[in-house]
């Protein structure tokens, strides 16, 4: 019998591979319905699969990715789901498993081992767990052991890497030891299987992080360095870009140990690296050069604050990359000119690198960069050659970030008249470098873009690059997007704090109307075009003064009518192409309406709501609006038609409710959800009280989403907030929620950080915060009306947090501004809770914060504490 | 077969393991030309969460009174030499793009009074208001600043209101008023106070905060005159109960005030006794022109025949008048935005030259015609 269904089983699995579709799905079926019936049966069954030798390739590799699948998944709280799964199975079948996952490393044919992963998601599970400890060493011995075959120490330093990347580097710095021995082992370059070489190399990569140890003694960091090094010398070349990988992670985390290697090794090999002819190679070496960049931003950045607070700073800059300048920058200018004929926009190579890398180094090192590029840009700019034309002008755009501004404004001036002739080449290239390097300017120097004596020009240039090919076109629209920015930032302000007019506005109009043709391009899909073009609409659209305000009424009666006419074809579409492009568009559509909608008058707002109301509720009707994306984007429009119209919008409530119902309870496209749930508390906050016949059923949604296990976790904050904002809005009406709310939030505030992972300690900080902002809405809302029985938890709960190691800005300020809250509301009453050490050790923090707000907060909870002390109990 | 490994390898590559080295290998592709700034609608969802966020603090913080507010705003300025930070990461970082803080939709504004209310007598104050600016006061840390009814910066100076000037610009010393202003006077008119050295007053009822900003402002020396350390006068404008028997004095004389400086009558407010402070049009607060009395109070108020000077030769009765009014002052209102309306046709080519000068003096014209009311034109869009 047993046998008979495993049979069975190969079967379905060499079919997940299959080409016909129905064969596919058929096993899918299977596969799902065996792991839902019988799991242990099945997971147990699958590494039989695996380790039997004498089954196909296929379906033993197929058998290795089921069983994985069923160990990790890329959503957190699914990968949580299934850890914790696999550890309730009982013992002796995980250690069935976990014994014919073993063998089977080194047993496959194949590349990369399928049972590496299998063991990797299994120790990534039991490890943290504190299980499973003989498996490390029994890698180890695997790749040290002379017995071991050349697959097998492959696929066990596969399985270490994977280990190393995906766990918490806590969980195993207390292994890192034999676990860098067992590494280093298979790097060195006495090893004769470069596959063994290559798999070592790419495990050390993802061990650096929690090595720390070993390289902060001096030997062992030594050793490991020259291993490395040494490594980045193979004639295989894959090797060589690992241990060069290698070499940029290093200098990253221990950047204040590199002093000796720098000039000795690391200058040498990666100057070598960037001027290799092999791209991988070269984009490695100047990968190194843009991250000594980085940390040295970083580091001058971290001084600068320490200088502030009056301290010391715990870690200097080297200046590596000045020192460097000299050398590097004339081999990123050769790359420069390597540019890639194809012009495939996602292709990355050592010329598009090269300009990140200046880019950099010209934040990291200011003016310094300007004699070392400078000659080449004035050398190339005119060359006959298109190539150094481009360089040339690339040059100048990466290095504009870093200049002061006394260099920057003359150099850039100077350079207007060959930059707008640029625009005009006959290289589609140097007119793209051009067009983005306006673009640049309007970022870093705006005043010499709307400099009057070039303005003229320059728009005539972009307006005429709008009609260019669309890499250039879409290049254009991104310096219109900066140049209305800067436009508007440098009008004078007028009475409403908007500006009355500004140095585009006779043009305002022309280049509306022409950003508004360019959407409509037939090539417009290609380069991005299309979205560039709508993105440039809203920023002009978002950055116009009062003077221009006719052409955006004008353009709001565009859009939608434009909205109009995409929903009637909605019967019109045939392809799946078809139907994402038009999908797109409405998209693109709502966010322009988005930004039009923030602009409009409030006397204008009512009169073109009903269209615009009538016209999203026709989309989320239709079948775009079942489209995530879609839908999405819809309610975030209705976000801004709440926030323009205030309590104006309740005329559309009846309509909207249903689809503002159905969006809160797609569990599945959270971003729907997310939008939904925002758009609750923009209606609660804009409608106050009059929301409140609607609140029966918000809640109730709103709870369902809360116990819901399998919604992303993401939700989760931003319905506790909404909870604060209906009980702000509706007051003491909340009264009959909130037995139920403060049941939810209390339970939420016993919710315990465990892991290591990064993500997961953002999601419950933000989790925090946003009980805390429950807490606050409640309070204020109640007016002491209700919920002191609470208080106590309130209190300890704020307590927690702001003992919490993991406490944030944001726990502080909205700690201190619950603890003025609850003085003014409660009074004498509360004072021995909040008058602890915590609370006011977490005041005085608040009080030096860097931001304002957290400032404000911790001197007003800081008066009304005082202010109670001060009034006697009787009054 | 091998197509098929080749198949079930892609797949197997795609495993997060091998996925995040893979993308993890080139830190810096997104800073390429305009790569980063692709994926808009992750942006938007930012700016849209930024949003939320901010009007969801700004709203908790509303109801913890507005001496936060003034911090809010003076630290803003405080810190804005701190928070220059040269490197601006390319990617989205929050707080980076935070609106600042405004004195925008602070002052408490009237609505038409149409009809009289029950409880007039009991609860309701009667004050004259001069033609003049309406302001917002604030003094701070030394010195006095004044803002229109939008938040936007007027002028400052030198007050013997506390914190008003260097000399009393100490620690926890500020106050924040709501006045009319008469430029050629250099005279405010207080009608309101909203916070005094550091205690916001607009939980209090109007009673309550009249009678600490008059013992406030009496206590000072020198405040009603224009001095060295005190270049504004602060008159107080008198706020009588609408009893009939004070309803009858106040329009006895005319205008309605003892300072002989009182510049022409614009209009009468009328507060509720009991209202909070409220940013905004509020109910709580009415607004008459003096010849609409009758109308709206009845007509057994004796009144001077000065108060009926300023009726318009077409005026027919309030509910007309306020329509008229507000017809042109919305034709105001988009001629200086040189706009008509929302139909795109009628506004093809119709750009009207700008009549109303921009600037320090617009409000001065809009306010000789007599319209405090003017402003308070943003009705609630029902």
């Amino acid at each position: 019998m047993h046998r008979d269904t495993t049979f069975s089983l190969i079967q379905i699995l060499e079919k997940t591979i299959s080409p016909d579709r129905n064969e596919l799905e058929s096993a899918e079926k299977y596969l799902n319905h065996a792991a839902v019936t019988n799991f242990t049966t099945f997971v147990k069954m699958l590494s039989d699969v695996l380790v039997q030798g004498g089954n196909s390739q296929v379906a033993r590799m197929a058998a290795g990715l089921q069983l994985k699948n069923h160990l990790t998944s890329k959503d957190p709280a699914m990968k949580l789901q299934y850890q914790q799964k696999w550890l309730a199975l009982p013992e002796d079948v995980r250690i069935y498993i976990k014994k014919n996952i073993l063998s089977a490393m080194g047993t496959e044919n194949s590349r990369p081992s399928s049972a590496a992963q299998c063991v990797a998601y299994v120790a990534v599970a039991e490890l943290p767990a504190g299980q499973w400890n003989d498996l490390i060493p029994f890698l180890v011995d695997n790749v040290v052991n002379v017995e071991s075959t050349e697959m097998k120490k492959e696929a066990t330093l596969e399985a270490i890497g994977y280990i190393c990347q995906e766990i918490d580097a806590e969980v195993l710095t207390e292994q890192s030891n034999p676990i860098l021995t067992a590494i280093i082992h298979g790097m060195r370059s006495t090893e004769p299987s470069n596959h063994v070489r290559l798999a070592a190399t790419q495990a050390l990569l993802n061990s650096l992080e929690f090595t720390k140890a070993n390289f902060d003694k001096e030997n062992e960091r030594n050793f490991i360095m020259e291993v490395v090094c040494e490594a980045t010398q193979s004639c295989d070349m894959r090797i060589n870009v690992a241990a060069l990988q290698c070499l940029v992670k290093i200098l990253s985390l221990y950047y204040q140990y590199m002093e000796p290697y720098m000039g000795q090794a690391l200058f040498p090999i990666t100057l070598e690296a960037m001027k290799s002819d092999i791209d991988e190679i070269s984009l490695q070496g100047i990968e190194f050069w843009s991250n000594v960049s980085d940390e040295e931003i970083d580091l001058s950045i971290e001084e600068a604050e320490a200088g502030d607070a009056g301290r010391p700073p715990t870690r200097t800059s080297r200046f590596y990359a000045r020192g460097a300048l000299q050398y590097i920058v004339p081999v990123l200018m050769q790359k420069l000119t390597k540019q890639d004929d194809t012009d495939d926009e996602l292709e990355w190579n050592p010329s598009k690198a090269a300009s990140v890398c200046l880019m950099l180094l010209s934040n990291c090192c200011e003016d310094e960069i300007v004699p070392h590029v400078l000659p080449f840009i004035q050398g190339n700019i005119k060359s006959d050659n298109w190539r150094y034309r481009e360089a040339a002008l690339m040059a100048f755009g990466s290095i504009l970030g870093g200049l002061e501004a006394t260099t920057l404004k003359p150099m850039v001036e100077n350079a207007m008249p060959t930059l707008i002739e640029a625009m005009y080449d006959s290289s589609v290239a140097v007119r793209d470098t051009a067009a983005w390097t306006f673009g640049r300017i309007c970022d870093m120097v705006p005043e010499a873009a709307i400099n009057e004596n070039y303005l003229k020009p320059l728009l005539e240039s972009l307006v005429n690059g709008l009609k260019a090919e669309p890499r250039v076109a879409a290049n254009v629209c991104w310096a219109f997007t900066g140049l209305a920015e800067a436009a508007y930032e440098a009008a004078e302000c007028g009475e409403s704090g908007q500006p009355t007019t500004y140095c585009m506005s006779t043009f305002f109009d022309f280049i509306i109307h022409r950003l508004l043709e360019t959407t409509d391009r037939q090539d417009a899909a290609q380069h991005n075009l299309r979205s560039a073009a709508y993105e440039a609409l809203m920023e002009m659209v978002k950055n116009s003064p009062t003077d221009c305000y006719v052409t955006v009424q004008k353009t709001t009666m565009v859009i939608l009518e434009r909205l109009q006419q995409v929903l009637q074809m909605e019967n019109h579409i045939s392809s799946q192409a078809d139907r994402s492009q038009f999908n797109d568009l409405q998209s693109l559509l709502c966010a322009t309406l988005q930004s039009v909608l923030r602009k409009v008058t409030p006397e204008d707002a009512p009169q073109i709501s009903d269209a615009i109301m009538t016209a999203l509720l026709t989309m989320f009707a239709g079948n775009a609006g079942k489209a995530g994306g879609v839908q999405e984007d819809a309610l975030m429009a209705v976000s801004t038609l709440v926030e323009v119209l205030g309590e104006g919008f309740l005329k559309y409530m009846p309509a909207f409710k249903q689809y503002l119902y159905v969006g809160l309870k797609n569990h599945q496209e959270y971003q729907v959800c997310i939008a939904a749930v925002g758009v609750t508390g923009d209606i609660c906050r804009s409608l106050k009280s009059k929301v409140l016949p609607y609140c029966d059923e918000i809640i109730c949604l709103l709870l369902e989403n809360l116990s819901d296990p399998s919604i992303h976790c993401s939700v989760k904050p931003q319905i506790l907030s909404v909870f604060g904002d209906i009980a702000i809005s509706i007051g003491p009406d909340f009264k009959k929620y909130f037995d139920v709310v403060m049941q939810m939030l209390l339970q939420a505030s016993n919710i315990q950080f465990a892991g290591h992972d990064y993500d997961m300690l953002e999601y419950y900080c933000e989790l925090r915060e946003s009980i805390l902002e429950a807490y606050t809405g409640i309070i204020q809302g109640f007016k002491g009306a209700g919920g002191e029985p609470h208080v106590p938890a309130i209190v300890n709960f704020m307590v927690l947090v702001a003992n919490g190691p993991e406490r944030t800005d944001g726990h502080i300020s909205v700690i201190a501004g619950l603890t003025g809250d609850l003085c003014t509301v409660f009074g004498h009453r509360v004072l021995p809770l909040l008058e602890t050490k915590p609370i006011l050790d977490l005041l005085q923090v608040a009080r030096r914060s860097r931001t304002p707000r957290t400032k404000t907060l911790a001197n007003w909870a800081a008066k009304e504490i005082r202010k109670l002390k001060q009034t006697p109990l009787a009054s | 077969m091998e197509q098929d490994l080749g198949g079930l390898e892609n797949a197997l590559l795609k495993l997060e393991a091998t996925e995040t080295s893979e993308s993890g290998q080139y830190n810096h592709q997104e800073l390429y030309k305009n790569r980063g700034k692709y994926g808009s609608q992750e942006e938007r969802r930012k700016e849209l969460l930024d949003f939320q966020k901010r009007n969801r603090l700004n709203r908790m913080d509303n109801l913890r009174g507005f001496m936060d507010l003034v911090c809010n705003v003076e630290q803003d300025k405080l810190f804005k030499p701190h928070s220059k930070v040269k490197y601006r990461p390319n990617k989205y970082v929050a707080g980076f793009h935070k609106a600042p803080n405004s004195y925008k939709n602070v002052l408490m504004l009237s609505e038409w009074l149409i009809e009289k209310p029950e409880d007039f007598e009991e609860n309701w104050l009667i004050t004259p208001c001069p033609k003049s600016i309406r302001v917002l006061v604030v003094a701070i840390q030394g010195v006095t600043k004044c803002f229109n009814k939008y938040g936007v910066f007027r002028f400052e100076c030198e007050t013997v209101l506390p914190g008003g000037s260097p000399r009393t610009g100490m620690k926890n010393h500020s106050c924040m008023l709501d006045c009319f202003y008469n430029k050629e006077t250099k005279t405010m008119y207080v009608l309101d106070l909203l916070a005094w050295n550091a205690q916001p007053m607009t939980d209090g009822e109007t009673e309550f905060r009249q009678f600490w900003m008059k013992s406030y402002l009496e206590e000072i020396d020198g405040i009603k005159c224009v001095s060295k350390s005190n270049e504004l006068a602060f008159k107080m404008l008198p706020m009588v109960p609408c009893t009939k028997q004070s309803l009858n004095m106040f329009f006895s004389s005319y205008p309605p005030c003892s300072d002989p400086e009182f510049p022409a009558l614009d209009g009468l407010l009328f507060y509720h006794k009991k209202a909070q402070y409220f940013s905004g049009e509020t109910p709580l607060v009415g607004w008459l022109f003096p010849f609409m009395v009758p109308e709206v109070l009845g007509p057994d108020i004796q009144m001077r025949p000065e108060y009926f000077e300023g009726t318009p030769s077409d005026y027919v009765n309030q509910a007309d008048y306020i329509q008229k009014f507000e017809a042109e002052a919305n034709i105001k209102k988009r001629r200086s935005r040189t706009n008509n309306s929302m139909d795109t046709e009628s506004v093809a080519n119709n750009i009207e030259t700008q009549e109303i000068s921009e600037g320090m003096d617009s409000e001065e014209v809009l306010h000789t015609d007599g319209i405090e009311k003017m402003d308070a034109e943003n009705k609630p869009l029902s």
